[in-house]
């Protein structure tokens, strides 16, 4: 053993926490070694005066106080509404989904594609140049209005009109 | 050593009333050794009432899985040092604000053992509380992992397997870690250190 590792095993020595063969090995190397001896006397110091700290004074109530905690919990405003917290929570989450519906009926009703607001001659126009130009770049600056009847009911109706027709609900 | 198979928990063998005498009984029989525990890693009263009421509320509310014949006081030692070493970390990011007027709260509730023994030499108790206030100073420098394995061996009087199983960790580590605290708490007391009489094995 050399003082390296001596002064290693020197604090699990003082606890008493080597094999036979360790310990045996170690007084050996302290009676022979004066360094190691000294370094060993000064961690026995430090232990000693850790063994002999003054107790200190104890005078609090563990009990009483955890007591005293364990009823606030269970009295607590929380423990006793949980049950209607999670119940109204439950009403106001089946009232906004209820809400969002009616809201979107409202606003999108069902028979809107033959509304009269979607036979409004300006709107039609528009949408026609839009869809025109869309569909057909190449001829985007031809004139398209003339090929357009707003009396035909048959006339396809696809995204930009809907987007129109929920525009000129907002317009007058 | 208990088999796994025959370990069994508190809610299976007690009812909830004898469970909860036994809690009482066991809290009267550790705490001051907890006490001790808590003061000496947090290095105030304050923080040690805390600390052993967040402790001992948290062993009650799982005490129906408390393991029977298992140690109560090892568990609860787990507790309060995980319990601070949170409560360390949480305090750690928060800056630290102090009042220049107040008295600093360490000192101002850093008292001596006030149960008069007049088996011993007053100057020999006067010497030692004056001891007491620096290795609880130094124990305040330590690293909290070196600070609670020395506490727990060299204070709580623990063997290494035991503070491994409340740390954790291995027994190397343990001992390593010792090892180190005293080394370092060594270095803080060393003129304070003159006096004090070793036993040679």
């Amino acid at each position: 053993m050399n003082c390296n590792h001596v002064q290693n095993l020197l604090s699990a020595f003082i606890d008493d926490e080597l094999s036979a063969q360790e310990k045996r090995e170690l007084r050996r190397h302290l009676f022979l070694c004066s360094e190691c001896h000294s370094e060993y006397q000064s961690l026995m110091r430090v232990k000693e005066c850790l063994n002999n700290l003054n107790q200190i004074c104890f005078d609090y109530d563990s009990l009483a106080g955890l007591k005293l905690r364990i009823n606030e919990t269970e009295h607590s405003f929380f423990q006793e509404t949980s049950r209607f917290w999670i119940l109204g929570r439950l009403g106001l989450v089946t009232g906004c989904v209820t809400l969002f519906f009616l809201s979107t009926i409202a606003l999108f009703p069902q028979n809107s594609a033959d509304g009269q607001l979607a036979q409004s001659p300006r709107l039609i126009t528009e949408f026609s140049v839009t869809a025109e130009s869309v569909e057909q770049p190449e001829t985007a600056t031809t004139p398209v209005e003339s090929s357009f009847d707003p009396s035909n009911r048959n006339f396809s109706l696809d995204e930009p009109v809907t987007v129109y027709q929920a525009s000129s609900m907002i317009l007058p | 050593m208990a088999s796994t198979s025959s370990v069994q928990t508190l809610s299976q063998t007690q009812t909830a009333t004898s469970r909860m005498e036994l809690f009482e009984s066991l809290v009267k029989t550790y705490e001051k050794p907890l006490y001790q525990f808590a003061y000496r890693l947090s290095g105030n009263h304050h923080e040690a009432q805390d600390l052993l009421q967040e402790g001992l509320y948290r062993a009650y509310k799982s005490f129906a899985r408390f393991e029977a014949g298992t140690a109560f006081d090892r568990w609860l030692y787990q507790i309060i040092h995980n319990l601070y070493i949170d409560h360390y970390r949480k305090r750690r990011k928060r800056p630290l604000v102090s009042s220049i007027d107040e008295p600093h709260p360490h000192l101002e509730n850093e008292k001596p053992a006030e149960i008069p023994d007049w088996s011993a030499n007053p100057e020999n108790e006067a010497v030692r509380g004056e001891l007491g206030f620096q290795i609880q100073q130094g124990l305040k420098e330590l690293p909290t992992e070196y600070r609670s394995a020395v506490i727990l061996c060299d204070i709580q009087g623990l063997s290494y397997e035991e503070i491994a199983q409340i740390l954790r960790v291995s027994i190397g580590t343990v001992r390593s870690r010792i090892h180190r605290g005293r080394k370092i708490l060594r270095r803080i007391l060393l003129p304070y250190l003159q006096g004090v009489e070793v036993d040679s094995k």
